[in-house]
Protein backbone atom coordinates (compact mmCIF):
# COMPACT_ATOMS: atom_id res chain seq x y z
CA UNK A 1 0.00 0.00 0.00
CA UNK A 2 0.99 3.61 -0.47
CA UNK A 3 -0.60 6.53 1.33
CA UNK A 4 -3.38 4.22 2.51
CA UNK A 5 -4.25 3.09 -1.01
CA UNK A 6 -3.74 -0.29 -2.65
CA UNK A 7 -1.16 -0.47 -5.44
CA UNK A 8 -2.22 -2.38 -8.56
CA UNK A 9 0.35 -3.33 -11.21
CA UNK A 10 -1.13 -3.46 -14.76
CA UNK A 11 0.93 -5.09 -17.50
CA UNK A 12 -0.36 -4.92 -21.09
CA UNK A 13 1.34 -4.09 -24.39
CA UNK A 14 -1.77 -2.16 -25.54
CA UNK A 15 -1.43 1.51 -24.58
CA UNK A 16 -5.19 2.12 -24.73
CA UNK A 17 -5.95 -0.78 -22.36
CA UNK A 18 -3.29 0.52 -19.95
CA UNK A 19 -4.83 4.00 -20.02
CA UNK A 20 -8.35 2.64 -19.40
CA UNK A 21 -7.14 0.62 -16.42
CA UNK A 22 -5.30 3.66 -15.09
CA UNK A 23 -8.46 5.80 -15.24
CA UNK A 24 -10.66 3.12 -13.63
CA UNK A 25 -8.18 2.51 -10.81
CA UNK A 26 -7.42 6.17 -10.09
CA UNK A 27 -11.12 7.07 -10.05
CA UNK A 28 -11.75 4.32 -7.49
CA UNK A 29 -8.92 5.19 -5.12
CA UNK A 30 -6.32 2.70 -6.22
CA UNK A 31 -2.76 3.53 -7.26
CA UNK A 32 -2.04 2.09 -10.73
CA UNK A 33 1.52 1.32 -11.82
CA UNK A 34 1.93 0.38 -15.47
CA UNK A 35 4.23 -1.71 -17.65
CA UNK A 36 4.10 -2.62 -21.35
CA UNK A 37 5.90 -5.95 -21.36
CA UNK A 38 6.47 -8.92 -19.06
CA UNK A 39 10.14 -7.97 -18.79
CA UNK A 40 9.36 -4.40 -17.74
CA UNK A 41 6.51 -5.69 -15.57
CA UNK A 42 8.86 -7.83 -13.49
CA UNK A 43 11.20 -4.90 -12.96
CA UNK A 44 8.31 -2.66 -11.83
CA UNK A 45 6.98 -5.47 -9.62
CA UNK A 46 10.29 -5.70 -7.74
CA UNK A 47 10.56 -1.92 -7.40
CA UNK A 48 6.99 -1.11 -6.29
CA UNK A 49 5.89 -4.26 -4.39
CA UNK A 50 2.23 -3.99 -5.55
CA UNK A 51 -0.76 -5.46 -3.72
CA UNK A 52 -2.34 -7.02 -6.81
CA UNK A 53 -1.27 -7.72 -10.40
CA UNK A 54 -3.26 -7.64 -13.65
CA UNK A 55 -1.24 -9.09 -16.55
CA UNK A 56 -2.10 -9.66 -20.22
CA UNK A 57 -1.69 -13.22 -21.52
CA UNK A 58 -0.21 -12.49 -24.96
CA UNK A 59 2.39 -9.75 -25.22
CA UNK A 60 5.89 -9.84 -26.71
CA UNK A 61 5.55 -13.64 -26.93
CA UNK A 62 2.47 -15.81 -26.80
CA UNK A 63 3.00 -17.07 -23.22
CA UNK A 64 4.42 -13.85 -21.79
CA UNK A 65 1.70 -13.59 -19.14
CA UNK A 66 1.97 -17.18 -17.88
CA UNK A 67 5.77 -17.01 -17.81
CA UNK A 68 5.59 -13.79 -15.80
CA UNK A 69 3.14 -15.34 -13.34
CA UNK A 70 5.30 -18.41 -12.78
CA UNK A 71 8.30 -16.19 -12.14
CA UNK A 72 6.45 -14.12 -9.52
CA UNK A 73 5.09 -17.26 -7.85
CA UNK A 74 8.59 -18.59 -7.29
CA UNK A 75 8.96 -15.97 -4.55
CA UNK A 76 5.45 -14.81 -3.75
CA UNK A 77 2.64 -17.32 -3.26
CA UNK A 78 0.11 -14.82 -1.88
CA UNK A 79 -0.22 -11.83 -4.18
CA UNK A 80 -3.44 -11.98 -6.23
CA UNK A 81 -2.68 -12.23 -9.96
CA UNK A 82 -5.39 -11.88 -12.63
CA UNK A 83 -4.67 -12.65 -16.25
CA UNK A 84 -6.26 -10.74 -19.14
CA UNK A 85 -7.30 -12.86 -22.10
CA UNK A 86 -8.49 -11.97 -25.64
CA UNK A 87 -8.85 -15.48 -26.99
CA UNK A 88 -12.11 -16.42 -25.32
CA UNK A 89 -13.02 -18.63 -22.39
CA UNK A 90 -12.89 -21.83 -24.46
CA UNK A 91 -9.32 -21.40 -25.63
CA UNK A 92 -8.09 -20.03 -22.36
CA UNK A 93 -9.34 -23.22 -20.68
CA UNK A 94 -6.09 -24.73 -21.93
CA UNK A 95 -4.51 -22.86 -19.02
CA UNK A 96 -4.45 -24.66 -15.68
CA UNK A 97 -5.12 -21.88 -13.15
CA UNK A 98 -3.73 -23.82 -10.22
CA UNK A 99 -0.60 -24.99 -11.95
CA UNK A 100 0.39 -21.47 -12.91
CA UNK A 101 -0.81 -19.88 -9.69
CA UNK A 102 -3.44 -17.52 -11.09
CA UNK A 103 -6.18 -16.09 -8.95
CA UNK A 104 -8.46 -15.71 -11.97
CA UNK A 105 -8.84 -14.83 -15.65
CA UNK A 106 -10.56 -11.72 -17.00
CA UNK A 107 -11.81 -11.61 -20.57
CA UNK A 108 -11.22 -8.46 -22.59
CA UNK A 109 -12.97 -6.04 -22.82
CA UNK A 110 -12.81 -5.81 -19.04
CA UNK A 111 -16.13 -4.95 -17.45
CA UNK A 112 -15.72 -1.97 -15.11
CA UNK A 113 -18.03 -3.31 -12.35
CA UNK A 114 -16.59 -6.84 -12.50
CA UNK A 115 -13.06 -5.51 -12.15
CA UNK A 116 -13.97 -3.34 -9.14
CA UNK A 117 -15.77 -6.22 -7.40
CA UNK A 118 -12.78 -8.53 -7.91
CA UNK A 119 -10.42 -5.91 -6.51
CA UNK A 120 -12.64 -5.49 -3.48
CA UNK A 121 -12.90 -9.24 -2.93
CA UNK A 122 -9.15 -9.77 -3.27
CA UNK A 123 -7.92 -6.80 -1.28
CA UNK A 124 -10.46 -5.46 1.14
CA UNK B 1 18.89 -50.59 -57.83
CA UNK B 2 21.20 -52.34 -60.30
CA UNK B 3 19.13 -52.63 -63.44
CA UNK B 4 22.11 -53.72 -65.46
CA UNK B 5 21.89 -57.08 -63.75
CA UNK B 6 18.31 -57.62 -64.79
CA UNK B 7 16.53 -57.66 -68.12
CA UNK B 8 14.06 -54.90 -68.92
CA UNK B 9 10.91 -56.65 -67.64
CA UNK B 10 12.51 -57.70 -64.35
CA UNK B 11 13.84 -54.21 -63.95
CA UNK B 12 10.42 -52.70 -64.49
CA UNK B 13 8.72 -55.10 -62.07
CA UNK B 14 11.26 -54.32 -59.37
CA UNK B 15 10.87 -50.61 -60.05
CA UNK B 16 7.09 -51.01 -59.79
CA UNK B 17 7.39 -52.74 -56.40
CA UNK B 18 9.69 -50.08 -55.08
CA UNK B 19 7.49 -47.22 -56.29
CA UNK B 20 4.29 -48.60 -54.81
CA UNK B 21 5.99 -49.31 -51.48
CA UNK B 22 7.19 -45.76 -51.12
CA UNK B 23 4.87 -42.86 -50.35
CA UNK B 24 7.47 -40.10 -50.44
CA UNK B 25 7.27 -38.40 -53.85
CA UNK B 26 10.87 -37.18 -53.86
CA UNK B 27 12.20 -40.61 -53.06
CA UNK B 28 10.06 -42.26 -55.78
CA UNK B 29 11.21 -39.82 -58.42
CA UNK B 30 14.86 -40.17 -57.51
CA UNK B 31 14.54 -43.91 -58.09
CA UNK B 32 12.83 -43.30 -61.43
CA UNK B 33 15.53 -40.90 -62.63
CA UNK B 34 18.23 -43.30 -61.47
CA UNK B 35 16.63 -46.30 -63.20
CA UNK B 36 16.00 -44.36 -66.40
CA UNK B 37 19.60 -43.16 -66.51
CA UNK B 38 21.12 -46.55 -65.70
CA UNK B 39 18.85 -48.66 -67.86
CA UNK B 40 19.13 -46.42 -70.90
CA UNK B 41 22.82 -45.69 -70.30
CA UNK B 42 22.22 -41.95 -70.39
CA UNK B 43 24.45 -39.17 -69.09
CA UNK B 44 21.57 -37.20 -67.60
CA UNK B 45 17.98 -37.79 -66.55
CA UNK B 46 15.47 -35.31 -65.20
CA UNK B 47 11.96 -35.93 -63.91
CA UNK B 48 9.74 -32.85 -64.09
CA UNK B 49 6.43 -32.38 -62.31
CA UNK B 50 3.64 -30.11 -63.51
CA UNK B 51 3.03 -27.15 -61.19
CA UNK B 52 -0.55 -26.21 -62.01
CA UNK B 53 -0.53 -22.98 -60.00
CA UNK B 54 2.21 -21.46 -62.19
CA UNK B 55 1.70 -23.58 -65.35
CA UNK B 56 5.33 -24.66 -65.26
CA UNK B 57 7.42 -27.81 -65.14
CA UNK B 58 9.51 -28.02 -61.98
CA UNK B 59 12.45 -30.42 -61.83
CA UNK B 60 11.82 -32.90 -59.02
CA UNK B 61 14.69 -35.37 -59.47
CA UNK B 62 17.91 -35.13 -61.47
CA UNK B 63 20.75 -37.48 -62.25
CA UNK B 64 23.88 -36.00 -63.76
CA UNK B 65 25.41 -32.57 -63.39
CA UNK B 66 22.38 -30.28 -63.67
CA UNK B 67 21.36 -27.14 -61.75
CA UNK B 68 19.60 -27.93 -58.52
CA UNK B 69 16.30 -26.54 -59.66
CA UNK B 70 14.91 -25.96 -63.14
CA UNK B 71 11.58 -24.32 -63.90
CA UNK B 72 10.26 -24.30 -67.46
CA UNK B 73 7.01 -22.85 -68.76
CA UNK B 74 4.64 -25.41 -70.27
CA UNK B 75 5.16 -24.12 -73.79
CA UNK B 76 6.86 -25.35 -76.95
CA UNK B 77 9.90 -23.19 -76.13
CA UNK B 78 11.76 -26.21 -74.67
CA UNK B 79 11.78 -29.95 -75.41
CA UNK B 80 10.25 -30.89 -72.07
CA UNK B 81 7.72 -28.06 -72.41
CA UNK B 82 6.72 -29.31 -75.87
CA UNK B 83 6.28 -32.81 -74.45
CA UNK B 84 4.01 -31.45 -71.68
CA UNK B 85 1.90 -29.43 -74.16
CA UNK B 86 1.48 -32.14 -76.79
CA UNK B 87 1.68 -35.33 -74.70
CA UNK B 88 4.04 -36.76 -77.36
CA UNK B 89 7.00 -39.00 -76.69
CA UNK B 90 9.93 -38.47 -79.04
CA UNK B 91 13.61 -39.02 -79.73
CA UNK B 92 15.76 -36.11 -80.92
CA UNK B 93 18.95 -37.55 -82.47
CA UNK B 94 20.74 -34.18 -82.46
CA UNK B 95 19.46 -31.31 -80.30
CA UNK B 96 21.45 -28.78 -82.33
CA UNK B 97 20.19 -30.15 -85.65
CA UNK B 98 17.02 -29.47 -87.66
CA UNK B 99 14.16 -30.29 -85.29
CA UNK B 100 11.44 -29.26 -87.74
CA UNK B 101 11.63 -32.75 -89.30
CA UNK B 102 10.03 -34.03 -86.08
CA UNK B 103 7.71 -31.06 -85.51
CA UNK B 104 7.93 -27.43 -86.60
CA UNK B 105 7.10 -26.31 -83.08
CA UNK B 106 9.97 -28.23 -81.50
CA UNK B 107 12.68 -26.00 -80.07
CA UNK B 108 15.85 -26.71 -78.06
CA UNK B 109 16.98 -24.03 -75.62
CA UNK B 110 20.80 -23.89 -75.88
CA UNK B 111 21.11 -21.45 -72.96
CA UNK B 112 20.93 -24.35 -70.47
CA UNK B 113 23.98 -25.97 -72.06
CA UNK B 114 25.83 -22.69 -71.73
CA UNK B 115 24.85 -22.31 -68.09
CA UNK B 116 25.79 -25.86 -67.13
CA UNK B 117 28.80 -26.16 -69.51
CA UNK B 118 27.28 -29.26 -71.11
CA UNK B 119 26.82 -30.23 -74.76
CA UNK B 120 23.45 -31.89 -75.37
CA UNK B 121 23.46 -34.37 -78.24
CA UNK B 122 20.53 -36.76 -78.29
CA UNK B 123 17.41 -36.42 -76.14
CA UNK B 124 14.35 -38.50 -75.30
CA UNK B 125 11.19 -37.17 -73.68
CA UNK B 126 8.01 -38.85 -72.56
CA UNK B 127 5.06 -37.60 -70.50
CA UNK B 128 4.06 -39.25 -67.22
CA UNK B 129 0.28 -39.52 -67.26
CA UNK B 130 -2.49 -40.75 -65.03
CA UNK B 131 -6.06 -41.12 -66.26
CA UNK B 132 -5.33 -38.98 -69.31
CA UNK B 133 -3.80 -36.13 -67.30
CA UNK B 134 -0.15 -35.17 -67.79
CA UNK B 135 1.47 -35.08 -64.35
CA UNK B 136 5.09 -34.72 -65.41
CA UNK B 137 7.78 -35.34 -68.01
CA UNK B 138 10.78 -37.69 -67.98
CA UNK B 139 13.72 -36.51 -70.04
CA UNK B 140 17.03 -38.32 -70.66
CA UNK B 141 20.05 -36.87 -72.45
CA UNK B 142 23.08 -38.25 -74.30
CA UNK B 143 23.28 -42.00 -74.71
CA UNK B 144 26.73 -43.10 -73.47
CA UNK B 145 27.38 -46.08 -75.76
CA UNK B 146 25.25 -45.02 -78.71
CA UNK B 147 22.54 -42.53 -79.64
CA UNK B 148 19.02 -43.24 -78.43
CA UNK B 149 16.83 -45.39 -80.69
CA UNK B 150 13.06 -45.86 -80.91
CA UNK B 151 13.45 -49.09 -78.88
CA UNK B 152 14.93 -47.01 -76.04
CA UNK B 153 11.89 -44.74 -76.19
CA UNK B 154 9.67 -47.79 -75.59
CA UNK B 155 11.60 -48.57 -72.39
CA UNK B 156 11.22 -44.95 -71.26
CA UNK B 157 7.49 -45.06 -72.01
CA UNK B 158 7.10 -48.21 -69.90
CA UNK B 159 8.79 -46.46 -66.99
CA UNK B 160 6.60 -43.37 -67.41
CA UNK B 161 3.38 -45.44 -67.39
CA UNK B 162 4.16 -46.57 -63.87
CA UNK B 163 5.40 -43.15 -62.79
CA UNK B 164 2.00 -41.57 -63.41
CA UNK B 165 0.31 -44.11 -61.15
CA UNK B 166 3.00 -43.91 -58.46
CA UNK B 167 2.82 -40.10 -58.48
CA UNK B 168 -0.92 -40.19 -57.94
CA UNK B 169 -0.49 -42.76 -55.16
CA UNK B 170 2.28 -40.85 -53.38
CA UNK B 171 0.41 -37.56 -53.81
CA UNK B 172 -2.56 -38.90 -51.87
CA UNK B 173 -0.35 -39.72 -48.88
CA UNK B 174 1.45 -36.42 -49.21
CA UNK B 175 -1.87 -34.54 -49.31
CA UNK B 176 -3.10 -36.32 -46.17
CA UNK B 177 0.08 -35.52 -44.23
CA UNK B 178 -0.06 -31.92 -45.46
CA UNK B 179 -3.73 -31.64 -44.44
CA UNK B 180 -2.92 -32.68 -40.89
CA UNK B 181 -0.08 -30.17 -40.67
CA UNK B 182 -2.28 -27.47 -42.19
CA UNK B 183 -5.04 -28.14 -39.63
CA UNK B 184 -2.57 -27.50 -36.81
CA UNK B 185 -1.25 -24.37 -38.50
CA UNK B 186 -4.81 -23.18 -39.10
CA UNK B 187 -5.67 -23.59 -35.40
CA UNK B 188 -2.61 -21.60 -34.37
CA UNK B 189 -3.34 -18.95 -37.03
CA UNK B 190 -6.96 -18.67 -35.81
CA UNK B 191 -5.87 -18.18 -32.20
CA UNK B 192 -3.49 -15.40 -33.11
CA UNK B 193 -5.97 -13.84 -35.53
CA UNK B 194 -8.73 -13.78 -32.89
CA UNK B 195 -6.35 -12.07 -30.48
CA UNK B 196 -5.30 -9.50 -33.07
CA UNK B 197 -8.89 -8.72 -34.12
CA UNK B 198 -10.21 -8.67 -30.58
CA UNK B 199 -7.54 -6.24 -29.36
CA UNK B 200 -8.87 -3.13 -31.14
CA UNK B 201 -12.48 -4.16 -30.37
CA UNK B 202 -11.74 -4.68 -26.66
CA UNK B 203 -9.78 -1.44 -26.38
CA UNK B 204 -12.54 0.54 -28.17
CA UNK B 205 -15.23 -0.97 -25.92
CA UNK B 206 -13.27 -0.15 -22.77
CA UNK B 207 -12.72 3.43 -23.94
CA UNK B 208 -16.44 3.92 -24.68
CA UNK B 209 -17.26 2.53 -21.21
CA UNK B 210 -14.82 5.02 -19.68
CA UNK B 211 -16.60 7.83 -21.54
CA UNK B 212 -19.95 6.58 -20.20
CA UNK B 213 -18.90 5.90 -16.59
CA UNK B 214 -16.43 8.67 -15.89
CA UNK B 215 -18.05 11.83 -17.23
CA UNK B 216 -16.07 13.94 -14.77
CA UNK B 217 -13.04 13.67 -17.07
CA UNK B 218 -14.05 15.89 -20.02
CA UNK B 219 -10.42 16.48 -20.95
CA UNK B 220 -10.18 12.82 -21.86
CA UNK B 221 -13.19 12.83 -24.18
CA UNK B 222 -11.53 14.26 -27.26
CA UNK B 223 -8.45 12.11 -26.83
CA UNK B 224 -10.39 8.91 -26.22
CA UNK B 225 -12.89 9.43 -29.05
CA UNK B 226 -9.98 10.05 -31.44
CA UNK B 227 -8.29 6.88 -30.29
CA UNK B 228 -11.48 4.86 -30.67
CA UNK B 229 -11.63 5.99 -34.29
CA UNK B 230 -7.95 5.05 -34.76
CA UNK B 231 -8.49 1.56 -33.34
CA UNK B 232 -11.47 0.97 -35.61
CA UNK B 233 -9.42 2.08 -38.64
CA UNK B 234 -6.69 -0.28 -37.48
CA UNK B 235 -9.18 -3.12 -37.34
CA UNK B 236 -10.48 -2.38 -40.84
CA UNK B 237 -6.94 -2.43 -42.22
CA UNK B 238 -6.18 -5.62 -40.33
CA UNK B 239 -9.24 -7.34 -41.79
CA UNK B 240 -8.16 -6.29 -45.30
CA UNK B 241 -4.64 -7.59 -44.66
CA UNK B 242 -5.96 -10.88 -43.30
CA UNK B 243 -8.19 -11.38 -46.34
CA UNK B 244 -5.22 -10.68 -48.59
CA UNK B 245 -3.04 -13.13 -46.67
CA UNK B 246 -5.77 -15.76 -46.88
CA UNK B 247 -5.86 -15.30 -50.66
CA UNK B 248 -2.10 -15.63 -50.87
CA UNK B 249 -2.04 -18.74 -48.67
CA UNK B 250 -4.77 -20.40 -50.74
CA UNK B 251 -2.13 -20.95 -53.42
CA UNK B 252 -4.35 -19.54 -56.16
CA UNK B 253 -2.55 -16.72 -58.00
CA UNK B 254 -3.99 -13.28 -57.21
CA UNK B 255 -3.78 -12.26 -60.87
CA UNK B 256 -2.72 -13.62 -64.27
CA UNK B 257 0.59 -15.48 -64.36
CA UNK B 258 2.64 -14.11 -67.21
CA UNK B 259 6.05 -12.76 -68.17
CA UNK B 260 6.53 -9.40 -66.46
CA UNK B 261 9.24 -6.77 -66.82
CA UNK B 262 10.08 -6.05 -63.18
CA UNK B 263 11.88 -2.83 -64.16
CA UNK B 264 8.64 -1.30 -65.46
CA UNK B 265 6.61 -2.72 -62.55
CA UNK B 266 9.06 -1.38 -59.94
CA UNK B 267 9.10 2.06 -61.57
CA UNK B 268 5.33 2.33 -61.10
CA UNK B 269 5.59 1.62 -57.38
CA UNK B 270 8.62 3.87 -57.09
CA UNK B 271 6.60 6.83 -58.45
CA UNK B 272 3.81 6.23 -55.91
CA UNK B 273 6.21 5.95 -52.97
CA UNK B 274 8.21 9.01 -54.11
CA UNK B 275 5.31 11.27 -53.12
CA UNK B 276 5.08 9.71 -49.67
CA UNK B 277 8.85 9.90 -49.22
CA UNK B 278 8.89 13.56 -50.29
CA UNK B 279 6.27 14.43 -47.67
CA UNK B 280 8.56 12.94 -45.02
CA UNK B 281 11.64 14.73 -46.40
CA UNK B 282 13.31 11.48 -47.45
CA UNK B 283 15.70 11.12 -50.36
CA UNK B 284 14.48 8.42 -52.74
CA UNK B 285 16.36 6.93 -55.70
CA UNK B 286 16.19 4.02 -58.15
CA UNK B 287 19.14 2.49 -59.99
CA UNK B 288 18.54 0.20 -62.95
CA UNK B 289 21.29 -1.82 -64.65
CA UNK B 290 19.12 -2.95 -67.59
CA UNK B 291 15.88 -1.64 -69.12
CA UNK B 292 14.27 -5.07 -69.13
CA UNK B 293 14.41 -7.92 -66.66
CA UNK B 294 11.69 -10.45 -67.33
CA UNK B 295 10.34 -12.89 -64.74
CA UNK B 296 7.35 -15.19 -64.84
CA UNK B 297 5.06 -14.05 -62.03
CA UNK B 298 1.55 -13.36 -60.90
CA UNK B 299 0.77 -9.71 -61.77
CA UNK B 300 -1.14 -8.77 -58.64
CA UNK B 301 1.22 -10.83 -56.48
CA UNK B 302 4.20 -8.85 -57.79
CA UNK B 303 2.35 -5.63 -57.03
CA UNK B 304 1.80 -6.87 -53.47
CA UNK B 305 5.50 -7.72 -53.08
CA UNK B 306 6.69 -4.34 -54.36
CA UNK B 307 4.13 -2.25 -52.44
CA UNK B 308 5.01 -4.05 -49.20
CA UNK B 309 8.80 -3.95 -49.52
CA UNK B 310 9.07 -0.40 -50.88
CA UNK B 311 6.16 0.89 -48.78
CA UNK B 312 7.69 -0.52 -45.56
CA UNK B 313 11.04 1.10 -46.34
CA UNK B 314 9.37 4.53 -46.59
CA UNK B 315 7.05 3.87 -43.62
CA UNK B 316 9.80 2.86 -41.19
CA UNK B 317 12.30 5.56 -42.19
CA UNK B 318 12.04 8.85 -40.31
CA UNK B 319 15.00 10.56 -41.94
CA UNK B 320 17.61 9.77 -44.56
CA UNK B 321 16.99 7.77 -47.70
CA UNK B 322 15.36 4.84 -49.46
CA UNK B 323 17.23 3.33 -52.40
CA UNK B 324 15.98 0.77 -54.92
CA UNK B 325 18.40 -1.15 -57.11
CA UNK B 326 17.51 -3.60 -59.91
CA UNK B 327 20.11 -5.89 -61.41
CA UNK B 328 20.81 -9.27 -62.98
CA UNK B 329 22.91 -11.81 -61.02
CA UNK B 330 23.49 -15.04 -62.97
CA UNK B 331 20.03 -16.55 -63.52
CA UNK B 332 18.35 -14.16 -61.06
CA UNK B 333 16.62 -10.81 -61.31
CA UNK B 334 17.37 -8.96 -58.07
CA UNK B 335 15.32 -6.15 -56.51
CA UNK B 336 17.18 -4.58 -53.60
CA UNK B 337 15.47 -2.00 -51.35
CA UNK B 338 17.64 -0.35 -48.71
CA UNK B 339 16.71 2.30 -46.14
CA UNK B 340 18.16 4.27 -43.24
CA UNK B 341 15.17 3.55 -41.02
CA UNK B 342 14.58 2.03 -37.60
CA UNK B 343 16.04 -1.33 -38.62
CA UNK B 344 15.16 -4.62 -37.01
CA UNK B 345 16.57 -5.97 -33.71
CA UNK B 346 18.69 -9.06 -34.28
CA UNK B 347 16.46 -11.24 -32.09
CA UNK B 348 13.41 -10.39 -34.22
CA UNK B 349 14.91 -11.15 -37.64
CA UNK B 350 14.32 -14.95 -37.67
CA UNK B 351 10.64 -14.40 -36.74
CA UNK B 352 9.91 -11.42 -38.95
CA UNK B 353 8.15 -13.37 -41.71
CA UNK B 354 5.77 -15.09 -39.29
CA UNK B 355 2.09 -14.16 -39.47
CA UNK B 356 1.13 -11.15 -37.30
CA UNK B 357 4.71 -10.78 -36.11
CA UNK B 358 6.03 -7.24 -35.71
CA UNK B 359 9.54 -6.42 -34.56
CA UNK B 360 9.68 -5.14 -30.97
CA UNK B 361 10.82 -1.65 -31.99
CA UNK B 362 8.05 -1.39 -34.59
CA UNK B 363 5.43 -2.33 -32.00
CA UNK B 364 6.73 0.31 -29.59
CA UNK B 365 6.83 3.00 -32.27
CA UNK B 366 3.65 4.84 -33.23
CA UNK B 367 3.90 3.45 -36.75
CA UNK B 368 0.78 1.38 -37.51
CA UNK B 369 1.11 -2.10 -38.95
CA UNK B 370 -0.58 -5.48 -38.79
CA UNK B 371 2.42 -7.79 -39.07
CA UNK B 372 0.68 -9.66 -41.89
CA UNK B 373 2.27 -8.23 -45.03
CA UNK B 374 5.71 -9.85 -45.02
CA UNK B 375 4.31 -13.36 -44.41
CA UNK B 376 2.29 -13.09 -47.62
CA UNK B 377 5.20 -11.53 -49.54
CA UNK B 378 7.56 -14.39 -48.66
CA UNK B 379 4.90 -16.95 -49.56
CA UNK B 380 4.35 -15.52 -53.04
CA UNK B 381 8.05 -15.09 -53.82
CA UNK B 382 8.90 -18.66 -52.85
CA UNK B 383 5.94 -20.06 -54.79
CA UNK B 384 7.53 -18.74 -57.98
CA UNK B 385 10.94 -20.18 -57.20
CA UNK B 386 12.39 -17.00 -55.69
CA UNK B 387 13.78 -16.07 -52.30
CA UNK B 388 13.72 -13.08 -49.94
CA UNK B 389 16.82 -12.06 -47.98
CA UNK B 390 17.17 -9.52 -45.21
CA UNK B 391 20.07 -7.66 -43.65
CA UNK B 392 19.33 -5.19 -40.92
CA UNK B 393 20.72 -3.32 -37.93
CA UNK B 394 18.54 -1.66 -35.33
CA UNK B 395 18.58 2.16 -35.68
CA UNK B 396 20.70 1.96 -38.84
CA UNK B 397 18.38 0.57 -41.48
CA UNK B 398 17.54 -2.51 -43.52
CA UNK B 399 18.19 -4.09 -46.91
CA UNK B 400 15.51 -6.36 -48.37
CA UNK B 401 16.66 -8.33 -51.43
CA UNK B 402 14.17 -10.16 -53.63
CA UNK B 403 15.63 -12.80 -55.96
CA UNK B 404 13.37 -13.97 -58.80
CA UNK B 405 14.30 -16.53 -61.49
CA UNK B 406 14.88 -14.76 -64.80
CA UNK B 407 12.61 -15.77 -67.63
CA UNK B 408 14.84 -16.97 -70.46
CA UNK B 409 14.93 -14.72 -73.55
CA UNK B 410 14.38 -17.80 -75.74
CA UNK B 411 11.06 -18.55 -74.03
CA UNK B 412 9.60 -15.14 -74.81
CA UNK B 413 7.61 -15.23 -78.03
Amino acid sequence: MQDGKYVVLCIDDDADIRECLQIILEENDYIPVLAESAEEGYRVYEETKPDLIIVDMMMEIADAGTDFTKKVREHNKNIPIYMLSSVGAGLSMNIDYNEIGLTGILQKPIDNDLLLSLLTASLK
Amino acid sequence: MECTRLNNNECLIELYDQMLGDTDISSVLRVVADVACANLKAERATVYLVDESTNELQSAAVIGNVPCSIRLPIKESSLAGYCAVTGRSFVVPDAYGDLSVIDERLHFDRSWDKKTKFRTRDVMCTPAMFKGKIMGVIQVLNGKDRSFQESDLNVLKNISHMVGYALYHAKIYDDLATMKKLEMEKARFMQIMVHELKSPVAASKMMTDILKNYKNKPEKMVSLTGRIADRLDQMSQLIRDILELASVKSGVPLGDVSELNIVAETQEHYKVCCDQAKQKGLEMSMEVAEKELFVRFDSQGLSLVLSNIIGNAVKYTGEGSVKIKLSRQDEWAVIEVSDTGIGIPEADIPKLFGEFYRASNARKSNIPGSGVGLAGVKNIIERFGGRLELQSRENEGSIFSVYLPLYSDTWRS
